[in-house]
């Protein structure tokens, strides 16, 4: 084997394809030859590629991350349902005052009351009225329904977000 | 042309968490050739794997861009299946390969030509003194030849992952082939070359 066998045989095994000259004398060195079907042989040997059933599996095993959930818009969900809530209190008055806050819990039972029968004289006024939002706004009520609705839509948004979170990261 | 783990990595870290579906079928095959060598059991080699994959993607934060994501992903499995192999103490037929950097002492089984990639080999004859000339070299050569044609390795893959210098690598696997190409003379001259 002469040092030039020694050098072809190194550019088989680490560059793979044959190029003209090796292939020259690859057709009259038995060496090489037998060098170049070992490295055939071995390289023949590497493993297939992984099925779709098995990646899909493992990816189905994949928890949420601590990285995942402190991504800045894994946020955003429970985000647009405070801001949302916020619109809603904006629209009829901005935020309470402080001092209104200790009168809260009377307030909300007082309100829930009164919204019940503004409901309910929304209801019967739009079953006689030919068109409901004209009469909820002529009852002056408008402004109330937007905040309820808007209120409960983005309240009910964040629980949901917050709920969703909870849930992935079990 | 495979896309660049790196380009993979930033795909996931822009919010493409589906991205890292193709870091698992890059290193999956690989990586369960790598642990089925080292534990010796296919089924328990997938389940390790898994844990791999999983404990990566748990981490992904930690990981460092400085080293290859493959070397990492390898070590981790590597550690899964050292741990492994502590609990599950049983009679083994492997092949002591030394100890690692970390103290762990490291083995890998003999190849097999019954199973393994030896296996799909159609000349079963050649197989088998495969195995035996393979089973036959020094550890830290057989190892090489395991990581680069069991495992399927690249040059630069195994040397970062064994921490030996890349010529290092290539020197001690054309050593090797060298050897097997003397060995396995009459078998491969049946393939169109002798020694």
């Amino acid at each position: 084997m002469s040092p030039a066998c020694s050098d072809i045989q190194r550019r088989i095994e680490e560059e793979g394809a044959v190029d003209p000259a090796v292939g020259t004398h690859l057709t009259t060195c038995r060496a090489c030859q037998a060098h170049a079907a070992l490295v055939a042989q071995l390289d023949s040997l590497a493993p297939a590629a992984a099925d779709d059933e098995r990646v899909a599996s493992i990816m189905a095993a994949l928890p949420l991350a601590a990285w995942q959930r402190r991504r800045f818009w894994t946020w955003l969900p429970a985000a647009a349902g405070f801001l949302l809530a916020a619109v809603g209190l904006v629209l009829v008055g901005a935020l309470p005052a402080p001092t209104v806050l200790g009168s809260l819990p009377q307030a909300a039972g007082s309100l829930l009351g009164w919204l019940g029968s503004r409901a309910l004289d929304t209801l019967v006024a739009a079953r006689s009225g030919s068109d409901a939002l004209q009469t909820v706004a002529a009852a002056g009520g408008l402004g109330l329904v937007i905040w309820t609705l808007l209120t409960l839509l983005g309240g009910g948004w964040v629980v949901m977000a917050l709920v969703r979170r909870g849930r992935s990261a079990r | 042309m495979v896309e660049d783990d790196a380009l993979t990595l930033d795909r996931i870290r822009a919010g493409d968490d589906s991205a890292f579906a193709l870091l698992v079928r890059r290193y999956e095959p690989k990586l369960r050739a790598y642990v089925a060598q080292m534990v010796g059991v296919e089924e328990e080699a997938r389940d390790l794997v898994q844990e791999a994959f999983i404990r990566a993607w748990k981490h992904l934060d930690q990981y460092d861009p400085t080293f290859r994501f493959s070397t990492w992903l390898f070590r981790i499995a590597h550690n899964l299946a050292i741990d492994h192999i502590r609990r599950n103490r049983r009679p083994t037929v492997s092949l002591d390969l030394g100890v690692d950097d970390e103290g762990d002492s490291m083995q890998m089984d003999l190849p097999d030509p019954g199973r393994g990639p030896l296996a799909t080999l159609a000349n079963r004859e050649l197989a088998r003194a495969m195995a035996r000339e393979i089973g036959n070299l020094p550890p830290a050569y057989r190892e090489l030849v395991v990581l680069r044609h069991f495992v399927g390795l690249a040059y630069n893959e195994i040397a970062e992952l064994k921490r030996l210098p890349l010529g290092t690598v290539k020197n001690k696997l054309f050593r090797a082939h060298s050897v097997l190409r003397e060995a396995l003379g009459e078998y491969l001259g049946q393939l169109g070359g002798a020694t």
